[in-house]
């Protein structure tokens, strides 16, 4: 179904409640971090089974390291994998990033230095985990606040990778403009340069600038106008991908978050149908 | 070490390096790069950690004054590889580090090894996978039949009686105590009971060699040999009893 328009919410514990009982969310699928679900039973495994059954999951990881030289979590892919197929989540992506260095887990997306070592380096662990999980991963491009000595553009890095792989896309519109503005480039040339047949899911968020030269990428705020226009832009060029919008606190407004994927539904439509 | 003139060349090394700097705050010279950046990811990173330490020992937190609970804080990020892919897990690993670095001698506070555990126990049982359940049948008699326990629960003995802190006047005498968390099969709370010694002798024949009250009663006389009173018998039978109202057992074997 190429022309679907699909927008989700990420799900989170802390508004558990409103997925099942405000009529005012309406997502037409939700996206989980196994990290926070796996191997967990009791209250939160009832929900997630209720989750389930009223939803369609998509599951986002965190702590797999594509970037790390430790050897790859064989076993904890393993338990994704066993995930995945309880509650029929048919999509894992993961960020193109080291959570781990000297074998401790940082529980945060660090910037792989864009070199063609790391190149070469990432794609072989991202193709170990598309064994294990039987399908392609989708790599996301992340936010960084510092790059390490690069040799290549982040364009091309993310492309080349893509490439090497054999793995999906998922183009984070708001880390583009984010990074884009962190790192002073143009996020328009930067969509040009993505490999658009590869992309096949969409984050979608707001950011804070703290700073004349900084912006955090929080999930915490609205999404801006510039962002929606970098999205018009980048969904112009593509076609029925799913789009998902993240929200990891300020939860006051919680209408709000639907009036913005009624925006992004609104956008793709306009671009799809 | 100053280290400013230090060239990386590995994707590796330079990872490493990021990752050390991130932990232990000690300044690392890449060149081409922001080290505002870098600082951002520590504060980020240290606050994630922090905040998922202090939802799981609230009451050892508001113990422990505020200057020394951030220099534990600190030393167990910057020293300790934390192992675990789930946040939700890593106060285990602090309780585990806590006691490594003998906190409860250095901060004078003998319980905190205890305490910290206990309160790792309830965020354990809450969040743990779920066991399966074995059969039982809802009706019985309970000094004559085998009571099943609800598998979800675990068995802790303590040197302080932890559960009964009081967090303006933190001191207790060390008296060893039993408690039992379990995590209710209904409401899935994480609970939890405190024991008397023989309550606790009796709990693990019951549990463990599938005995009813009255023969592991009659076994504990025979291994102390010593008679116990019948009013204690009384008080131990009400006692499961109600342990059994509260699902710490689930019914009888069938
Ligand atoms: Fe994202």
């Amino acid at each position: 179904m190429a022309n679907k328009v699909e927008i989700g919410l990420g799900f989170r514990k802390e508004i558990a409640d409103e997925f099942f009982h405000n009529e005012n969310i309406r997502p037409d699928f939700v996206e989980l971090a196994p990290e926070n679900w796996v191997d967990m039973g009791g209250y939160w495994k009832q929900v997630l089974n209720q989750l389930a059954d009223k939803y369609q999951i998509t599951a986002h990881g965190l702590s797999l390291s594509v970037g790390s030289y430790e050897d790859l979590d064989i076993e904890f892919v393993k338990k994704v994998k066993l995930f995945m197929d309880e509650f029929n989540i048919q999509i894992y992506s993961e960020h193109l990033s080291f959570a781990k260095t000297q074998n401790a887990h940082l529980y945060d997306l660090l910037p792989i230095p864009f070199k063609q070592e790391s190149i070469d380096h990432v794609a072989d662990r991202i193709k170990q985990v598309q064994d294990i999980i039987q399908r392609q991963l989708v790599i996301e491009n992340v936010s960084y606040y510092t790059s390490l000595e690069p040799e290549m553009s982040e364009a091309e890095f993310v492309t080349e990778i893509v490439e090497k792989a054999g793995c999906k896309l998922l183009l984070d519109v708001n880390n583009v403009y984010v990074n884009s503005f962190n790192h002073n480039y143009d996020a328009y040339g930067f969509i040009d340069k993505m490999p658009m047949e590869s992309v096949s899911y969409i984050h979608m968020a707001g950011h804070k600038k703290v700073s004349d030269d900084l912006i955090i990428d929080t999930h915490g705020e609205s999404i801006i106008d510039e962002v929606y226009k970098l999205f018009d832009y980048t969904t112009s060029k593509l076609s029925g991908v799913p789009v998902l919008l993240e929200r990891d606190f300020n939860f006051d407004d919680i209408s709000d978050l639907q009036i913005e994927m009624e925006s992004l539904k609104k956008i793709c439509k306009k671009n799809w149908l | 070490m100053n280290n400013s003139d230090k060239k990386y060349y590995t994707a590796e090394e330079l990872q490493n390096a990021i990752g050390s700097f991130v932990r232990s705050g000690d300044r690392i010279g890449i060149k081409n790069t922001k080290e505002k950046g870098f600082l951002k990811y520590r504060e980020l990173i240290f606050n994630n950690i922090a905040g998922a330490m202090n939802i799981a020992f609230p009451i050892s937190k508001s113990i422990i004054p505020d200057d020394l609970w951030e220099e534990m804080l600190q030393s167990f990020f910057t020293n300790h590889k934390a192992k675990t892919n789930f946040v939700w897990e890593l106060p285990k690993e602090f309780v585990e580090y806590c006691k490594s670095e003998d906190y409860a001698k250095n901060l004078k506070l003998p319980f905190l090894n205890d305490l910290l555990n206990f309160e790792w126990m309830e965020m354990e049982i809450f969040n743990m996978k779920d066991i399966e359940h074995p059969a039982f049948v809802g009706s019985g008699n309970i000094e004559t039949d085998i009571l099943v326990v609800n598998p979800e629960h675990s068995l802790q003995v303590y040197d302080y009686p932890v559960h009964k802190i009081d967090i303006e006047r933190p001191k207790i005498e060390k008296v060893k105590s039993f408690i039992v968390s379990y995590r209710h099969s209904e409401t899935k709370d994480a609970e939890f009971v405190s024991l008397s010694f023989l309550d606790a002798l009796l709990f693990e024949k019951i549990t463990v060699d599938e005995l009813a009250i009255k023969d592991a009663l009659h076994i504990i006389e025979e291994e102390i040999q010593q008679e116990i009173p019948e009013e204690l018998k009384q008080k131990s039978t009400q006692f499961f009893t109600k342990l059994l109202e509260n699902n710490l057992f689930l019914g009888f074997k069938s």
